[in-house]
Formats: structure tokens, C-alpha cells, sequence
């Protein structure tokens, strides 16, 4: 997804509550900052959001040891000198943008479908959750609705519902909106997020992306039911 | 503070501004909230089926189809049984096409090169981005080398118009499409004779045809006695969907005979009644002396030997001067082999085949009625001198009686519905414009720039020339005929749209050099390269940007593939456009609408943005003259109208009469046929078939309608004059070359003449030792014959397709693989399990590849067997690598690859990349500089090599 579509970036619901970067917690900021790496690629907000998680609390020490490995590797960009970013938009067109076949496919369907390509039954069994938590994917935005920066919209998307409603005191709703994260990380996610992972790891020699990689499954894990208690 | 600290601050700054604002705007990028009963709209919607019918791109015959959407997605995949062509029949390439459209690797995001050409380093940008570095760099060419500096390929036939419209009007007659790289040669004849393009038998089935009583009947009846295919292959190759299963219905309903003549045992060979197999390049030997034998031996007194049907000379013009100029060989002697040309002898030692099979066959084809002779890309389509082929190939059809009968064969671009209309943008070729020539300022018209058609090399080249761009990149282009003689202009600009020329487009070296050839400045010399495709090709890794193409189920536009009678379809955008692709449409009124804000005037809103709000208007527009036909012929098509009137309008209009008749003009208008017309009719209009559309209806007289050239009738001579009026298909060429004083196209000088004949002519095709006397030194060294042929399912669009590649074919796609590991889906039987991945071994010899395809008894005498890696090497030293597949179903000293089957460089190929080490590239073979001396054609299939184990 490119700038023209960051733009359409949506403001459905204002919160109505206040928050500063205090408030964030680190789980959010990681999914934040993994649904624009997987939409727009590799931006400076992009790097921020992981140097901004690394000062976040909550989330799984796991989770908060990938983020500092991530951020090592963002360091370890910056001291090779300015074209680090430039070096690292190339290879991450490489990996899952193109022209060339991509060494990995951020599709789900391309992972649950024998077929292997997308816009198959299992993307419409995601664009059928979004539907029951009352989304679906905006018309300008022409992407499968199983492109993983789209999912990680859709958990962020939960993600904040949670923190909304717990400031608000609604437990219904936070039990509710957790119910409906567990179904979508345990019963899809995880069926083919780790072994995405896996693939994204071994196609780069670039440090950033085994961090993201890392990143990826921490995240997979702290919001994964069994991991909840 | 240092500049790291620095830099990792206003980052982490930038971080939590971003985040902070993302959680406070209510958070998703992608997503929108519904309201629940939009949800439940949304959810209950959710599976029902619509059923739209569309054309296929999956390969060149574009049948018509009907695709069942579901949830906004292609989810079924049938034939249209409207559509005649293929009459509701889907190939396995056509059921595949969610393999194409749901790839995850189609072109998804416009691209930006970042490396040097030829590196593969792109990064994503976007539209807008794209657009205007294009729009930027046209306009800097346009300012300072003129527009004529841009060429635009369209190097796929379907939705050329688009793209052609906007270049046309950016001010470059320079607009060419595919055919200039398909097959020119072949078309030559029927284009100079009849103006006409493709000769196909009558097989179209079912026929709608006016009956006695006024009614239509669909007809199925096949008429055909004698199909003879020469280097065509239906079975396999074909556009022509209709001919794959019409020529075996008419050996089984009308008793048929078939004869392929093939140095290879085509598929289509393996089923005919009779397979001949000549000397590669010798097709022009074997028609000439068949119109030989005809002519010597034809008696109209005797049944046996009644070959000619003499009325032809009714209907057309310059037969005693064709005669005579083609009766003028019989007395000269070939150098080669000292017998006289055309003779049965001659014709023995050239082709290879015995005197008996030459004789038999030209009395089979002159006593047989109904019977079609046709030749395919494969023989004279790739030959220096396939033109002379193809115009014999006329020669024969026409004078035995076969023109236009039914069963026999039919011209089919000229019959076939208009299309296109003020869509193309033709009329602003006529654009008026100005040039400093030698100091001097000379006004002429857009098209009077054209590279080809006022150039220095092939004036003659109706269908333009690509090969030559390498060399227009390198040294520039010159116009020597027409008001801009004398003016000079480099190659700056290269749009390329779902064409592959650096890979088909002749040798790949010569494309790869230009591509990269630098000016002393250090730029490159082809300042914009860009490409417009939904797969990555060998092309866009040269590409500066590239701009992802709505899929062929994506975007809307008209197929109309050769019929027998007018028929049009409807190649509807069933699905939305998936990722960032966009349609032609779109593309075509972005790139106008920045060029005007960059203060291009020849671009304007009302052609372009304003006129084209959507891909409906442009495609009405292209429909606006079907199906533009004469109402002629028998059985006359429309009886209640003028006989000669030109049609116009949808078949319902017609047939009820509604209609308004203008006598003047001799036009019957009934309502348009419209996209919203097709899409209540199954997506096709099919007007009524008619023969004999040459002469009145109940009547020997020629109608003076048909065929569409200078006299309206078959024109054996090319250039003549009656009175003060001057005729002919060759005649506005020689009229350029005597206005530039006599100078001689560099073409033509190729083969010492200096003007384009008057009549039939003769040139010896090159690179072929056993014809032409100044190659038979190459002959001991270089012993093997190279030709190429096409397998369709293993092709550019179709080898992303796993199973397609599987599937073997002929000799040159067979299960010759190196044994490799791929990483495959598990299957997953039961349940709702995720599919696992399995790592599986594949053994050699299980998938298919490209092979070099040889003779058994060849492959012996070398010590070769099937599978062994050779080095194929040609007399230029250039070399391809491949696996032998040594078979009986081959003529001895011809070696074969298919055509864009081996040696893929792109990454963006599938299965064919990995392969490519031990896969031939037929191209790498081809002589860059053996353009054809008449239309500039690569000589695809003349050249020799040697083969040595590898």
C-alpha cells in the first residue's frame, strides 16, 4: 500500500478517552508499528513506532526482548549511514512487494489454501470475521482481505477496543471484544503467521527483518489466548 | 548531542506522534466500521453467484467465457456457449485463469527502478509518483528530440486502443501492437491481393446463416473436403479456437482429408491424413511448384485434371501478368542445383520430398472441392521470404476456386465486425506539425514521422517493424519518404505493454545492449523504458518504471479472433481490479491529464478524462461501427436491405427493422451495439455468414464491394496504371520511393531490387545452405536447420501455471527437468485443517521443459541421447543450452525449440526461471540483423547450428 492510500487512513471513531504515549502499551505500539510495516513498508513513523514500544510497558518479556532487538537492529542501520533506509526499502520490495516472485507472501490463503494463491475460501472466512466485528475492508483499499497488514489492522483494531473499554469500565464489552481477538489469533493467526514467520527469516540476511521476524512472534504469543492465562 | 542520538530521537518522536494519533483517530488504516445492519447485509450477501460473460487472455484465442463470481471473486470458470468460436468449450489454460488473476505474484504496485537496468532493483511508488516521472520525462523528450522519439508497443493485441489513442495524440505515429512481431511474412499476401490479413478454412461451426425462408438457423454443418496446413498447428498453437475442433469434425462429418506439412510431427500432424515433412524454409519451393503442376497440367476437359475454376478472372485483375511473370522462372536455372525453378525436380531437391508426394499432393489440392490451403507463423511466417510464399499461397486458393466458398477459405479480417473507431485516435495522426530540417522549417502531418512507413529501411512495413528498435536505439532513426525527408531522430521513449520484446522481440543480446547503451553524458540512451503488464517479464527488468496492469477479468474491451462472419464479444471487467493494478482506461486518462498539467496542449479533457469517465464509454465508442460489413454475399445476409449497403447496428435492431436507410451514404443503421446490449445477449453479437461476398447475389457479376482493395476485386498486380489512375497494394510505396527520386529503401536494396514488384517475384529466403548459394559454405560446420514453434500452455501467462507445465507437448515441452526440491502444499483430505507444507523431492524427468528437439538417427550419429545437455551453436558464435529429445517425429537435419518455452531470465516466471540453465532461448539463436526485406520481420526460423554434447 502506498502514500495515497496512507492517506485515506481511517478515523471511523475518535477515543473517547485521553491517551499519551504513557498510555500506550507496548503490544499496541507493536502491532501499530507491524500493520504499517506490512502496508506502506519500511517508514520513518515505522521505526519510531518500534523505538517508541521499546519505552512501552506491558506485554511479554519475550515481546519486550524482541522489541529491543529490533531496535539494536534499527541502531545498527543508522550507524551504517544514510542509505540504510533507502537499502533496506529495496529489500523489503524484495521480500514481499516485487516485481520478482517474492521469497514470501504475506497472504494467509497463500499458507492455508492448497491452491496457494489468494482470494480463496480462507480469505473470505476472514473477511467474514471482520463482518462480525462490523468491518470490512474500505472500497480504495483493493488488497485480499488476508494480506497480513490488513489482519494486523483488524487486531490492533481489537487491541484498542480493549484498552477503550477496560478506561471505561465496560467489562462486557472488554470480555466480548477479547472473545472475538481469541477466536482470530487462535483460530487463524496461529495456524499460519509462524510459519510466515519462519519464511520471512530465512529470505533475508538483513538484520532488521530476523528482528521483525522476532518481533512477529512475540507479538503472535503475548496476544495468544493460553498465553493470556 | 551526535547525529545518531539525533536521528534515533526524531525517529522515536516521529513513532509516538504517529501512535498517539492512530489511537486517538479511532485507529485502522484499512478497515471501516459498518453499521450492523450494513454487517448483516454485508454477511447475508455473502455467497450468492452472478454469472458474466467475458473473453479470455489466457492465450492468444481468446474464447469467449462465462465466469461465475461469488463475494466479488472468480470462483467458476466456463466456455460461453454464444460464442462461435469456441462454442462453450473451455481449455485447460482458460479453466486456469484464477492461477493468473490470484497469483501472489502478479505486478501489484507501481515499480520504480533503483538499480541499473537489467539489475531487478525496483522499489514500490506510488500511482501519482509513477505517473509523473513518466509524464516528466515524455515531456522533456517531446521538448527536445519531438514526440515521434516515443514509441508505444502494445505488444498484446487486446486493449491496444487505449494506449495507442493517448500516444497518437501525444503526437508519435509510432503506435505498433504484435503482430509485428508475429507473423508479417505470412499476412503479406492476403494484405497485398485482397486487403485482407489472415486465410483460414471455413470451420467456424455453428454458422448463423439466413435461410430460404427468411429465418436464421444456426448450421453446423462442416463442407470441407481438403484441409492442407502448412506450419500451422491448430492443435497446439492456434488463435483460432474454432479450427482445433473443426478440423476433426469435418474428417469425421464431411469426410475430410487433412494434410499437414510440418518439418515436425505437430500434434495436429499426428491426427492428419498425411504428413509431409520438408526441408525448413523451402514452403515458398513446394506452393510454387504446385502452381506449377496446376498450371501445366490443368484440363478442363477432363474431370481428372479440372484444377482451375477460371471464373476467378471475374473477379479480379492482373492474372495474364502474374502468370507470365511466374511462368518466367520456368526457364531459369536455380545455381543450386541446376534444375529449372518450379519444376516438380526443383522442387524434390529443395524440399527434400520425393516427386511423387509433390505431384500427388498439387493434383490432391487441384481436384478437391472445397479445399483450403493455409500457412501458418511457422513456415512462411518466419522466413526471409515468406512473402513470396504467401503470395503463391493466394495464387493457389484463388485460381482453383476456393476463395470465399463455403468450405473453403476465408479471409477473415475482412470480414470479421469493425471495432475500434474514433476510439483508436487515428485522426490525430492528421495533426499537423513542424520540423527544422537542414535549416529549413517543413510542415507535414503526425503520421508523415512514422519510422517505418516514412522510414529509411521498410516503407512497406504496414505493420511496423520492432526488431529494429535495438538498432533505432543505437543509431537513430531516419525518414527518407514523405514531407520530413531528410529529418533524423533518435529512440528516447519505450512504453511497452504486455509485450515481452526484449525476450521475443528478435535476438534478446541486441535488446539487452540497447537497453543498457549509455551516451558519453553517461545517461542512458533510451531515456524512459517503461512497461505496463500484470506478470513480471524478462522486459521489466530493464524496465526504469512499471506500472501493474488490471488482470483480463479486471479490465473490459472487445475480442472478435478471426471469425468466419461478423461476430463481436464482450471481454467484460467481471471482478474489480485486485492490489494497485489499474485499467487501460484509467492508466490512459491519468497519464493524459498530467501531461496537460505539464503543459502538453495536445492533450486535452474532452479526448481523454471528460470523454472517458468510465472503461464503458471508451469500449461503446470502440463498438460504435460494428459490425460495419457489407450486405453482401450468399445467402445475402439481411434480404429485406440493399444489397451493398454497409451494416451497422445490433443483430435485434436489424433483424426487426429498426433501422433508417441512407441511401447516399449506403448505410442501414439500426441501433448500436452497446456494452449494455452485450450484456443482455451473453456478451456476443453474431450477424449472419455469407460466401461468395465477391460477386452480386444470384449473379456472376462482381459486386465491386469485395474485396476492400484499390479495384474491389483480387489484384494478382501490385502496381499499375489504367489511364491516369495508378492502382495496387504496392503502388503508394513505389510512389514515395519515385517522389524521394529514386531512393531505394534499405530493405529492398537487401535483395537488389529498387522498387517493390509489379507482379509476382521471387528472393531466396538466408541462412539456408541448401537454397541460397551464398550460405552453402556454413553447411559441413553448421549442419543443422533451427526453427521454432509455439506450445500456447507454455507460454509467458500460462508457465506460472504448475500443472499446465506439466502436461507434455509435442517435442519441445517434455519431462526433461533436473531433479529439485520445492516446498509443496500437503494434502489435507478431511476437515478444516491449515494445509502444511511438505518439502518434496522431485526426480528428474517429471516436469516438462523446453527441450532441443532432434531427429533419432541425428542424435545417434552424435552419440546423443533424449535427456543429454547439448550447446547449440550458430555461425554468428552465439549459444543456447538444452536437453536433447531425440524422436522419429522429426526430419533429419532440423532441430526444433519452442518459442518462449526455454531460457526465461525473469524471475517473475515460475517454474520456467528455475529451469533456465538447461532450457534453450530459440532467440539467442535468431540473427538481429536478418530483418525481412519487404515488412522488416525477424527471420525467426532461418538459421543453422551445430550441436555438441554439453
Amino acid at each position: 500500500m502506498t502514500a495515497a492510500n496512507q492517506e485515506a487512513a481511517r478515523s471511523d471513531a475518535s477515543v473517547p478517552v485521553e491517551v499519551n504515549n504513557e498510555a500506550l502499551s507496548r503490544p499496541l505500539l507493536v502491532t501499530d508499528m507491524l500493520r504499517r510495516l506490512f502496508l506502506f513498508g519500511p517508514s520513518e513513523a515505522v521505526l519510531g513506532l518500534a523505538l517508541a514500544a521499546a519505552d512501552a510497558q506491558g506485554g511479554s518479556a519475550a515481546l519486550a526482548g524482541a522489541v529491543a532487538g529490533l531496535c539494536d537492529a534499527i541502531d545498527e542501520g543508522i550507524d551504517t549511514g544514510e542509505n540504510w533506509m533507502s537499502d533496506l526499502a529495496v529489500e523489503w520490495t524484495r521480500l514481499v512487494v516485487g516485481p520478482a516472485q517474492t521469497p514470501v507472501v504475506p497472504y494467509a490463503s497463500c499458507y492455508l489454501s492448497e491452491s496457494r494463491l489468494v482470494m480463496t475460501e480462507e480469505t473470505l472466512a476472514v473477511r467474514r470475521q471482520f463482518l462480525e466485528a462490523g468491518l470490512a475492508l474500505h472500497k480504495d483499499v483493493r488488497l485480499p482481505d488476508d494480506h497480513l497488514g490488513i489482519e494486523l489492522d483488524f487486531l490492533y483494531f481489537l487491541e484498542r477496543e480493549i484498552v477503550i473499554a477496560e478506561a471505561l469500565g465496560d467489562d462486557a464489552k472488554v470480555a466480548a471484544t477479547r472473545a472475538r481477538r481469541d477466536e482470530f489469533v487462535d483460530g487463524h493467526l496461529v495456524k499460519w503467521l509462524p510459519r510466515f514467520v519462519a519464511d520471512l527469516s530465512a529470505a533475508s540476511t538483513f538484520a532488521f527483518v530476523h528482528a521483525v521476524s522476532a518481533t512477529l512472534l512475540a507479538l503472535l504469543i503475548a496476544v495468544e489466548p493460553s498465553s493470556q492465562g | 548531542m551526535d547525529m545518531k542520538v539525533s536521528r534515533r530521537e526524531f525517529l522515536k518522536t516521529a513513532g509516538v506522534t504517529a501512535g498517539v494519533t492512530a489511537f486517538q483517530g479511532g485507529g485502522l488504516l484499512t478497515l471501516g466500521t459498518l453499521t450492523a445492519p450494513e454487517a448483516k447485509a454485508a454477511q447475508l450477501g455473502m455467497g450468492t453467484f452472478q454469472v458474466r460473460y467475458t473473453a479470455d487472455v489466457m492465450c492468444p484465442a481468446e474464447c469467449g467465457m462465462e465466469m461465475w463470481i461469488q463475494n466479488g471473486r472468480v470462483a467458476k470458470i466456463y466456455g460461453n456457449k454464444a460464442v462461435p468460436m469456441n462454442d462453450g468449450a473451455c481449455c485447460a489454460k482458460g479453466a486456469a485463469g484464477q492461477q493468473l488473476i490470484y497469483s501472489p505474484y502478479r505486478l501489484k504496485h507501481p515499480m520504480i527502478r533503483v538499480g541499473a537496468r537489467g539489475e531487478g532493483k525496483f522499489r514500490q511508488a506510488s500511482w501519482d509518483e509513477a505517473i509523473d516521472v513518466i509524464a516528466r520525462k515524455l515531456t522533456a523528450i517531446k521538448k527536445k528530440h519531438g514526440a515521434e522519439s516515443v514509441v508505444m508497443d502494445a505488444g498484446d493485441v487486446t486493449d491496444r486502443d487505449h494506449y495507442h489513442r493517448l500516444f497518437f495524440a501525444y503526437g508519435t505515429p509510432n503506435c505498433v501492437e504484435h503482430g509485428a512481431i508475429c507473423d508479417t511474412p505470412r499476412r503479406h499476401g492476403p494484405k497485398l491481393m485482397v486487403n485482407g490479413k489472415r486465410w483460414e478454412p471455413d470451420l467456424m461451426r455453428p454458422q448463423l446463416v439466413r435461410q430460404a425462408d427468411g429465418s436464421l438457423k444456426q448450421d453446423s454443418t462442416y463442407l470441407n473436403k481438403l484441409i492442407i496446413y502448412n506450419g500451422w498447428n491448430p492443435f497446439v498453437a492456434t488463435r483460432i479456437a474454432y479450427e482445433s475442433r473443426g478440423t476433426v469434425a469435418a474428417q469425421v462429418e464431411s469426410g475430410c482429408k487433412v494434410v499437414v506439412i510440418d518439418p515436425s510431427l505437430s500434434n495436429t500432424a499426428a491426427k492428419a491424413d498425411m504428413w509431409l515433412a520438408p526441408r525448413a524454409g523451402t514452403d515458398g519451393d513446394l506452393f510454387g511448384a504446385m502452381l506449377r503442376y496446376i498450371l501445366e497440367n490443368d484440363n478442363q476437359s477432363d474431370s481428372a485434371k479440372k484444377y482451375i475454376n477460371w471464373d476467378f478472372k471475374k473477379y479480379s485483375v492482373g492474372w495474364e501478368e502474374f502468370e507470365a511473370a511466374f511462368k518466367s522462372w520456368w526457364t531459369k536455372v536455380d545455381p543450386i542445383n541446376g534444375k529449372t525453378y518450379f519444376s516438380i525436380d526443383w522442387a524434390a531437391n529443395r524440399t527434400g520430398l520425393e516427386t511423387k508426394q509433390i505431384e500427388d499432393l498439387s493434383h490432391l489440392f487441384g481436384i478437391t472441392k472445397p479445399a483450403a490451403l493455409v500457412w501458418g507463423m511457422q513456415s512462411p511466417g518466419h522466413h526471409y521470404n515468406g512473402y513470396c510464399a504467401s503470395i503463391i499461397g493466394v495464387a493457389l486458393n484463388v485460381i482453383t476456386g476456393n476463395f470465399e466458398v463455403p468450405g473453403g477459405v476465408i479471409d477473415t479480417e475482412i470480414v470479421k465486425s469493425s471495432k475500434g473507431g474514433s476510439a483508436t485516435g487515428k485522426q490525430f495522426l492528421k495533426r499537423k506539425v513542424k520540423r527544422t530540417i537542414a535549416g529549413k522549417e517543413v510542415e507535414g502531418e503526425v503520421e508523415h514521422l512514422h519510422k517505418d512507413l516514412f522510414g529509411s529501411k521498410f516503407p512497406a512495413a504496414w505493420d511496423d517493424v520492432v526488431a529494429d528498435y535495438p538498432d533505432a536505439i543505437q543509431n537513430g532513426i531516419e525518414i527518407r519518404y514523405g514531407p520530413f525527408r531528410g529529418h533524423r531522430y533518435p529512440m528516447k521513449g519505450y512504453i511497452l505493454r504486455t509485450g515481452n520484446s526484449v525476450y521475443t522481440g528478435s535476438a534478446p543480446y541486441a535488446w539487452i545492449d540497447a537497453a543498457k547503451a549509455k551516451e558519453a553524458s553517461g545517461e542512458y540512451k533510451l531515456d524512459l523504458f517503461v512497461v505496463i503488464d500484470t506478470i513480471y517479464l524478462e522486459s521489466a527488468l530493464y524496465a526504469d518504471v512499471i506500472l501493474p496492469e488490471a488482470s483480463y477479468a479486471e479490465r473490459q474491451s472487445v475480442s472478435d479472433i478471426y471469425p468466419s462472419q461478423p461476430v463481436i464479444y464482450n471481454r467484460d471487467a467481471v471482478i474489480d481490479p485486485l492490489f494497485e493494478s489499474k485499467k487501460p482506461t484509467e492508466i490512459m486518462n491519468l497519464l493524459a491529464r498530467r501531461l496537460a498539467e505539464l503543459g502538453d496542449t495536445d492533450l486535452k479533457a474532452a479526448d481523454f478524462w471528460q470523454k472517458y469517465r468510465t472503461e464503458e464509454d471508451f469500449v461503446n465508442e470502440m463498438l460504435a461501427p460494428a459490425p460495419g460489413r457489407a450486405n453482401i454475399g450468399t445467402p445475402l445476409p439481411y434480404p429485406k436491405y440493399p444489397e451493398g449497403y454497409t451494416i451497422i447496428g445490433n443483430p435485434e435492431s436489424l433483424e426487426r427493422g429498426d433501422v433508417t436507410i441512407d441511401d447516399a451514404k449506403k448505410v442501414i443503421l439500426g441501433k448500436p451495439v452497446t456494452v449494455e446490449w452485450l450484456r443482455a445477449n451473453k456478451g456476443v453479437a453474431v450477424w449472419p455468414m455469407s460466401w461468395y461476398r465477391y460477386k452480386k447475389t444470384g449473379s456472376d457479376e462482381p459486386n465491386g464491394v469485395f474485396p476492400p482493395t484499390s479495384t474491389r476485386r483480387i489484384e494478382f498486380t501490385f502496381d499499375w496504371k489504367d489511364g491516369d489512375k495508378r492502382f495496387g497494394g504496392y503502388r503508394s510505396y513505389n510512389e514515395k520511393i519515385e517522389k524521394a527520386g529514386g531512393d531505394v529503401p534499405e530493405g529492398l536494396k537487401q535483395i537488389g531490387l529498387t522498387k517493390y514488384p509489379s507482379t509476382f517475384y521471387w528472393f531466396e529466403t538466408i541462412w539456408n545452405p541448401h537454397t541460397n548459394p551464398e550460405y552453402a559454405k556454413y553447411a559441413s560446420e553448421y549442419p543443422f536447420q533451427l526453427i521454432c514453434g509455439k506450445v500456447h500452455h507454455a507460454m509467458s501467462g500460462t508457465q506460472m501455471v504448475h500443472w499446465l507445465g506439466e502436461v507434455k507437448t509435442e517435442g519441445t515441452w517434455q519431462p526433461l527437468n533436473n531433479a529439485f526440491e520445492s516446498v509443496v502444499a500437503e494434502a489435507q483430505p478431511i476437515g478444516r485443517e491449515p494445509i502444511k507444507d511438505a518439502k518434496k523431492k522431485f526426480k528428474a524427468n517429471s516436469y516438462s521443459v523446453g527441450t532441443v528437439w532432434m531427429n533419432n538417427e541425428d542424435a545417434k550419429r552424435l552419440n546423443l541421447k533424449t535427456g543429454d545437455l547439448v550447446v547449440v551453436t550458430n555461425p554468428l558464435r552465439k549459444t543456447t543450452r538444452g536437453k536433447v529429445f531425440a524422436s522419429g517425429g522429426m526430419r533429419p537435419g532440423v532441430i526444433k525449440m519452442g518459442f518462449g518455452a526455454g531460457g526465461r531470465f525473469s524471475p517473475g516466471t515460475g517454474p520456467a526461471y528455475e529451469s533456465r540453465k538447461y532450457t534453450p532461448l530459440h532467440n539467442e539463436m535468431v540473427d538481429p540483423n536478418a530483418l525481412s526485406p519487404i515488412m522488416g520481420f525477424p527471420a525467426f526460423a532461418d538459421m543453422i547450428v551445430s550441436v555438441k554434447k554439453a
